[in-house]
Formats: structure tokens, C-alpha cells, sequence
């Protein structure tokens, strides 16, 4: 047996070829675009509406994420209860989840039963009571669950970053509070549902093991008149802010960590420098070797881990770097976090690392468009943006192609520490 | 269904590789029959912290990360309290760099006394955000304290205390590192876009020239059968009152395994399980509600959780969840229902496995219960399960003599 050279690394390839491949869209016979994402053996199936009805489209805070939460709570032929039984008897899982721009319900189910669930799915997206006894219940519960999450340091830490970056009544801004809860009626529910759930509003994404039967399925069930089309989309309207840097500190005795946040409201994935910044946002604090990580973590053992991430909001963006730190370090982690902002400003990352981070970014592309799930949530990161394959080519071409000096350029005018939010919960 | 191919190494290491054509990626996951349950009890928390410890560097790598992150890859790690797994996902091209960088850590570690100070701080702070700086964090330690009084499920992976992190030393690495880290004490799975003929030659190269050793032989207390309820009660600053219940429940060889998941299923999985249903919708007694088996390898838990409304008493809560666990002993559930949590396990069993590194993690685990092959009987045997099943467990388990319970409660502030 000949024993390996281990002191030499296997050779490597770089992806070359990272692509989602030929879209597959179609519209139902009443128009609503639908996604097709076929792939993979296992008889599962995933069937997801997303309508604009999102924070952004609230004209009360807690609209959103309350009527989304309803939808199961009873409709015209079901109580909440029957609902949850057929559901659950055909092995199926209903998903609603509110976000800022869109809200969505999907529901996950084996093949086979796909045409026993979609009715009840189409129940509860186009035909939920908001009866006053069950808004009566849910708030109550609601209130109680949000009194429990904001009890965690990370949480105060997460309020108060949010609100200093888009307002403490802007859409993105605002946390859920029990006082915005108490200021809804059911009424104010079927109004927003009524404006904001409907074909006119509404995209679909099918996933997994998907054959025309399925479709076809789809298009009788949403396809069909029987839906009423409702108004197009309209307008929203967003409260302005005049963003302010500034330092913010809470105190807490008892805490034995301190929760850092720091970070500044940016733009989304269409502006110019949207894809330099991710590469620039992976060398800073996008990955483990990142440069926070290697210093904060693995150099210093401050903390169990520190991220930077930049999000993209459908009328906004921002850019944030997280992390919770042993108290006695929080001073000299904020000073870290800024020392890196300067170093990519003031010294050109070398090859070296710059191979490190694009074949990981490449990698991890990729790992993100495997599978029919994994492929959706990227999809959907196009196309709810009014994107499509070619940004997302676009993007790949400028991680392989974005340069030392363009990173630098792009560092100099977004790292400044003097345009920053800076929250410490936890001192 | 999942097919794959198994061999052995003359040193004991055991390879399964699971084929599947439709992915670029591939994803590594290395399995040791180690875990917190082989800790010295004056020790505990180490097996988790030399998790930690074998990404800093092995004899050929000076640190883990680097390479498989330049191959397009990730990787990461757990313990509990029975095993500790290893797993990277990276682009199928590129597998060797993963059976390069496990093999030259299980070979030789390059521990130095800076990378162990700097992860027992790093797990320090992973101790405090998890168990210490979140409302209820330390109820685990109590549980579990409670739950066992022989067995070293007793205390949790990440450690009974701080203190124990913060002693160890560079000689407790090494000497774990021989004891444990052993070919024949792994279970390497590969799988994705890769085939078995084009792997073996490399696992073989990379893998082959690691020596076995035998010094190691797990001897570990049984617990004794529960006999005496224990009760606990925990004040600080929390949002709201709460239980945790713990029953002792099977072991994963025992028949009943699979029956205690379902039930835990029919407790309180989906928004139609009776728990949900009475105890939180129509009852409006908790905001949040929660019922789940342990798995682990040894006699588990059975635990409920749940957070209660400010409105709720105590002693009410603490009835109405055992007027549902005493109807679970003494009532057969109905056919609809128990078709209805066997459809559900079907479905999860069918989404997990999309996903290569679920498939190989799964794969990892039924062999190191003993037999991958057990992996493809899953759904069979939930399946098998009659209502008549569901009840006589649940007789077994739901003994109030049986149960641990902790009361956390809301300190009320001193006016």
C-alpha cells in the first residue's frame, strides 16, 4: 500500500458552471404567474402563495402578521379545528409566515394526497371568517408569546437596531408589541384581507416532485373564476425617517453577555454595487474564516460567533454586523469590528484570500440552488424583486470578476464607523 | 427508501455510500462513538469542547476551514450525549479535500496550549448565550440532574458548569484524542453526485494506513427505573410561569421506541395534536406547548413543556396535561387519528430525505446503532403501530411516580 503525500492538497476544481438552468413559468387560466421547480425522486410536493400583503402594505402596525396568522383560524365551510384535522390526517403541513414585502401560505405535502389538501388550502386563502370570538383567542395568545421572546437580551438588542435604522413606525422599523395587537379589530382584518389576498396580488411557486397532473390540479383550484380577481396591486405607503447615527446602550445587570449590533440602512439587489458589496460583506463577516470571525472568535475567544450580513428589502436594504460577546469584552469588540471596517479600507484584501472567498461563495451558490427547496428560496429572491436568471448570472460573473481595488473602493464609502448605528444590550 | 453501498477497512472504519446522480454536491459525514455520556463526571463538557478543538489544526493542515471553504465547501459539527458527528458539504469534484482534511484529523491532532485556551473561552460564551443569559436557559441542567441520578445523562453536553470547561488541560486532549478518535470507533457516509467505484480508491487511500486501537470499552451505570415523583421548583426573572415534565421513557433498541414518537406526535405535533388543540386553543391555559422524545441510545425522556397564561394557576396546568396523558393510558386513540400521525411521519421522513447531508447523517446514525439497513425499516415499523400499542405505552410511561416536574416560576419583584 502506498501511503498518501499529506503534506500536499488533493487538487482542486472551481465551479465553473453555477446556473439555475431554464426557467419554468407558466400562468394559471386567470393569470397568476406560477413557478415550477421539478426536482428530485421523493413523491413530496410543496404548493406556495405569496401575495403582497407584507408589512409594507399595512395601514396599521400588526396588520400583516395578525391576518396572516387568521387565515386557519375558520373560513366560510371550516372551523380552525377541521382545518387543522384535514391537514394534518393527509400527513400535510400548512406554512403562513408575514415578512416585511410579502406574506405567504404554503402548504408541504406527500403526492399523493395533493389533491385533498389544495381544497382546504384554497379555503384558507380565500375565504377565512375573522370571527370576533377567534381574533378574541388569538390576540390573547399572541400577546402572551411576544411578552415571552421579548424578554431575551438578543431581542431588546434586534428592537432597538431596527428601529434606529427605519424609524420606530416604519414598516421595517417596528417590532410587534401587545399595544399593537390591542388596536386591532376583526374588522380591520377582513379590510386588509379583502385589499391585499387576491389572484391580482398574488405569484406561486410548485416544488419537488412536480408532474403536469399536479399543475393541472393547481390551475382548477387557483385558476378558476370562482376566485374573485379582486383590485391590482396599488400603492403602498411608507412612513419617512431621517436616519441618524448614533450609539445606544441598554443596561442590564444580570446580563452576562452584551449583544452587539452595528450597521446602517443601505439599498437592495438592484442597485449598481449590491453584488461587490456581498463578496466585500463575505471577506468581512459572511463566512467562518471571515475577517470577525478569525479575530473576534478564533483569535480572542470573546464570543461563540460574529456575523455580518447585507439584506435586501423590496424598497430598502441594510447592512448589519451581530454578534453576543462576554460582557467585559464589549468595548474591545466594538473597537474590533471598526478596526476591520478600516483595514479593508486601507489595505487591498490579497489573492490569496480573494480565491479563499470567491471559490466559497461559488460553493455555496451552488449548495444553495441544489435541491427543489433550496432552488425556490433563491427563485424567490429573483423574481419577487422583478428579477430574473440573467441578474443572477450577472451576480455570478461579478463574484468571479469583482477585483482588490473594487472592494476597497466599495469599503471606503460603506464601513465608516461614523455612519453607523451602534446598539449594546447587555452592558 | 435509501440504497447505498457499505464496506469496512481492515482497521474498522466504516464506509456507506449513498448514490444520488441528480446533485453536483456531495456531502462527508463522519460519525465517532464518543460523547458526553463517556465524559468523567468531574470533566464534563469535553467531549463537546474537543469538538471544537478539531478544527484548530491537524499534522498536515494548520487549520481546518481553510482548505474545504477554498473547495467551495462548509463544514460543522455536534455533539450530544451519545456521539459526535462531523459533516461537510462541497461540490462533488472537490470530495477528496474532505476525505484529506478527516483523515489527518483523525490521524494526528496539532493541538497547541493558545487554540485551547482561545475555544474553552469560545465555549464559555456558548455556554452563557445558550444556558445562562436567556429566560429558562438553566433549567436543562436542572432536568436533567434530576431526571438521572446514575447515568451521565445527567448532565448536558455543553458541560454541568463553567468551571469544568475552564479546568481543562492539553493532557485531557491528547489522552481523549488516543482513546476515542479511532477508525474502528468511526462511521465515514458519503453522499450526492459521487460514485462508489471512482470514492472507494480515495477513502482507501486517505483512510487505510490509520492504526485501530481497542483500549476503550464504554461501561456505563444503567438507570434504575424511576419510582418516586420529584418535584422541583425555580424562581427568577421570567416572563412567564412555566412547567417541564420529564418522563422516563425507552431506549432507541427497545420495540417501543417508535411507539413513544408517535405518541409525542399525537401530543403535540401539528396544530391539530391535543395538546395544541385543548391545552393552548380551546382551553387557552398556555400560550406555548410542547411534547418530544430525547432519542438518545440510552433510556431517554419523554418531555413536556409549556409556558403558561398569566391568568393560569399552577395546579390547573399541571392537571389538565395529566388529565390528556391519563386519557392516552386508558383510551385507545382512534383509527383516524393514529392514520393521521403515521401519514405525518411519512411525509417528514419523505422531506428529510431531499436533502444528501440528512441522508447522510441518518445513514451515520443507524450504523452506529448497529445496522444502516434499519434506516429503510423506519417507515415500516411506524406504520405497524396499533392504537393498542399507543395506550399500554403510555400506561408504561405516564406514572405520576414516574415523573420529574419543575415549576419555573416568575419572581415577583420585592416592593
Amino acid at each position: 500500500m502506498n501511503k498518501p503525500d499529506r503534506s500536499v492538497a488533493p487538487p482542486l476544481v472551481v465551479p465553473e458552471k453555477v446556473s439555475l438552468g431554464k426557467p419554468d413559468l407558466f400562468r394559471l387560466d386567470n393569470g397568476i404567474p406560477v413557478h415550477v421547480i421539478n426536482i428530485g425522486e421523493q413523491d413530496v410536493i410543496s404548493v406556495e402563495l405569496i401575495f403582497k400583503a407584507g408589512k409594507t402594505w399595512e395601514t396599521k402596525a400588526g396588520l400583516a402578521a395578525m391576518t396572516n396568522r387568521m387565515l386557519r383560524e375558520g373560513t366560510g365551510s371550516y372551523t380552525a379545528k377541521q382545518i387543522a384535522e384535514r391537514v394534518d390526517y393527509f400527513g400535510a403541513n400548512i406554512k403562513t409566515k408575514a415578512a416585511s414585502d410579502n406574506v405567504s401560505v404554503t402548504i408541504y405535502c406527500l403526492r399523493k394526497f395533493l389533491g385533498e389538501v389544495l381544497p382546504i388550502l384554497k379555503e384558507v386563502v380565500s375565504s377565512p371568517a375573522f370571527s370576533e370570538q377567534d381574533w378574541d383567542r388569538m390576540r390573547s395568545t399572541m400577546i402572551q408569546r411576544i411578552i415571552i421572546h421579548s424578554e431575551k437580551v438578543e431581542t431588546k438588542a434586534n428592537d432597538l437596531f431596527y428601529e434606529q435604522i427605519f424609524g420606530a413606525e416604519h414598516a421595517y422599523g417596528y417590532t410587534l408589541k401587545p399595544s399593537h395587537l390591542l388596536n386591532i379589530s376583526a374588522q380591520d382584518l377582513k379590510d386588509f384581507f379583502q385589499k391585499r389576498y387576491h389572484p391580482g396580488t398574488a405569484t406561486l411557486f410548485v416544488s419537488g416532485k412536480v408532474r403536469q397532473a399536479d399543475l393541472a390540479l393547481v390551475n382548477q383550484f387557483f385558476g378558476q373564476e370562482d376566485w374573485p380577481a379582486g383590485s391590482a396591486a396599488g400603492e403602498r405607503v411608507l412612513s419617512p425617517f431621517d436616519y441618524q447615527p448614533k450609539e445606544l446602550r441598554i443596561p442590564m445587570k444580570s446580563s452576562v453577555q452584551s449583544s452587539i449590533r452595528v450597521g446602517l440602512p443601505l439599498f437592495n439587489k438592484h442597485h449598481k454595487d449590491y453584488n461587490g458589496l456581498y463578496l466585500l460583506n463575505m471577506i468581512l463577516g459572511g463566512y467562518f474564516n471571515s475577517r470577525l470571525n478569525s479575530n473576534i472568535r478564533e483569535d480572542k475567544g470573546y464570543t461563540y460567533g460574529i456575523h455580518s450580513m447585507l439584506v435586501s428589502l423590496q424598497t430598502s436594504g441594510y447592512f448589519l454586523v451581530a454578534t453576543e460577546v462576554a460582557k467585559e469584552h464589549a468595548e474591545d469588540t466594538l473597537n474590533e469590528i471598526f478596526y476591520e471596517f478600516e483595514r479593508l479600507k486601507n489595505e487591498l484584501v490579497s489573492k490569496e484570500e480573494l480565491d479563499l472567498v470567491r471559490n466559497f461563495t461559488l460553493g455555496n451558490v451552488l449548495n444553495q440552488i441544489n435541491g427543489a427547496f433550496n432552488k425556490t428560496a433563491i427563485l424567490k429572491g429573483l423574481y419577487l424583486y422583478g428579477l430574473d436568471v440573467a441578474h443572477f448570472d450577472h451576480f455570478i460573473t461579478q463574484i468571479k470578476s469583482t477585483d482588490a481595488k473594487e472592494l476597497q473602493r466599495l469599503a471606503r464609502i460603506y464601513l465608516n464607523d461614523d455612519l453607523m448605528v451602534k446598539v449594546i444590550a447587555g452592558t | 427508501m435509501i440504497q447505498y453501498n457499505r464496506f469496512c477497512l481492515d482497521n474498522g472504519l466504516r464506509v456507506l455510500i449513498h448514490e444520488d446522480p441528480s446533485t453536483p454536491m456531495a456531502a462527508v459525514n463522519l460519525a465517532y462513538d464518543v460523547g458526553a455520556r463517556d465524559e468523567s463526571p468531574q470533566k464534563t463538557g469535553f467531549a463537546h469542547l474537543f469538538e471544537h478543538l478539531m478544527f484548530s489544526g491537524s499534522r498536515n493542515v494548520p487549520e481546518f476551514d481553510y482548505p474545504i471553504q477554498l473547495a467551495g465547501g462548509e463544514s460543522n459539527a455536534f455533539t450530544n450525549n451519545d456521539y459526535t458527528n462531523y459533516y461537510e458539504t462541497l461540490p462533488a469534484n472537490n470530495l477528496e479535500t474532505a476525505l484529506w482534511l478527516e483523515s489527518d484529523r483523525m490521524m494526528a491532532l496539532n493541538i497547541n496550549e493558545r487554540s485551547l485556551e482561545v475555544q474553552k473561552r469560545v465555549v464559555c460564551e456558548e455556554f452563557k448565550e445558550h444556558y445562562i443569559n436567556q429566560p429558562y436557559g438553566d433549567v436543562w441542567h436542572k432536568l436533567r440532574a434530576l431526571s438521572y441520578q446514575k447515568h451521565p445523562y445527567r448532565w448536558p453536553t455543553i458541560g454541568k458548569e463553567l468551571a469544568h470547561i475552564e479546568n481543562a488541560e492539553l493532557a485531557d486532549v491528547q489522552g481523549f484524542f488516543d482513546q476515542h478518535y479511532l477508525p474502528n470507533r468511526a462511521i465515514l457516509v458519503i453522499s450526492g453526485g459521487i460514485k462508489t467505484t471512482r470514492v472507494e480508491p480515495l477513502i482507501r487511500k486517505w483512510f487505510e494506513e490509520i492504526p485501530a486501537a481497542y483500549s476503550y470499552k464504554r461501561n456505563l451505570p444503567i438507570e434504575d427505573p424511576q419510582t418516586a415523583d420529584r418535584k422541583m421548583i425555580m424562581r427568577a426573572k421570567v416572563p412567564a410561569n412555566a412547567i417541564y415534565m420529564a418522563f422516563q421513557s425507552t431506549d432507541r433498541y427497545s420495540p417501543h421506541y417508535y411507539t413513544t414518537d408517535l405518541i409525542t406526535d399525537i401530543l403535540a405535533v401539528g396544530e391539530s395534536s391535543r395538546m395544541k388543540r385543548i391545552l393552548v386553543k380551546e382551553k387557552q391555559l398556555f400560550s406555548e406547548i410542547d411534547a418530544y422524545i430525547t432519542g438518545d441510545i440510552h433510556t431517554g425522556l419523554l418531555i413536556i413543556t409549556g409556558k403558561l397564561m398569566p391568568d393560569t394557576k399552577m395546579e390547573v396546568a399541571e392537571a389538565a396535561i395529566w388529565s390528556i396523558l391519563e386519557d392516552m393510558a386508558s383510551q385507545k386513540v382512534p383509527d383516524q387519528e393514529m392514520q393521521k400521525v403515521k401519514n405525518k411521519m411519512e411525509a417528514h421522513i419523505g422531506f428529510s430525505e431531499t436533502n444528501i447531508m440528512n441522508n447522510a447523517m441518518n445513514l451515520a446514525f443507524y450504523e452506529l446503532l448497529g445496522d444502516a439497513q434499519e434506516i429503510n425499516l423506519e417507515v415500516p415499523k411506524y406504520l405497524q403501530i396499533e392504537a393498542e400499542d399507543v395506550r399500554k405505552v403510555s400506561e408504561q410511561i405516564f406514572r405520576r411516580e414516574a415523573c420529574t416536574t419543575i415549576y419555573y416560576l416568575k419572581q415577583v419583584p420585592l416592593s
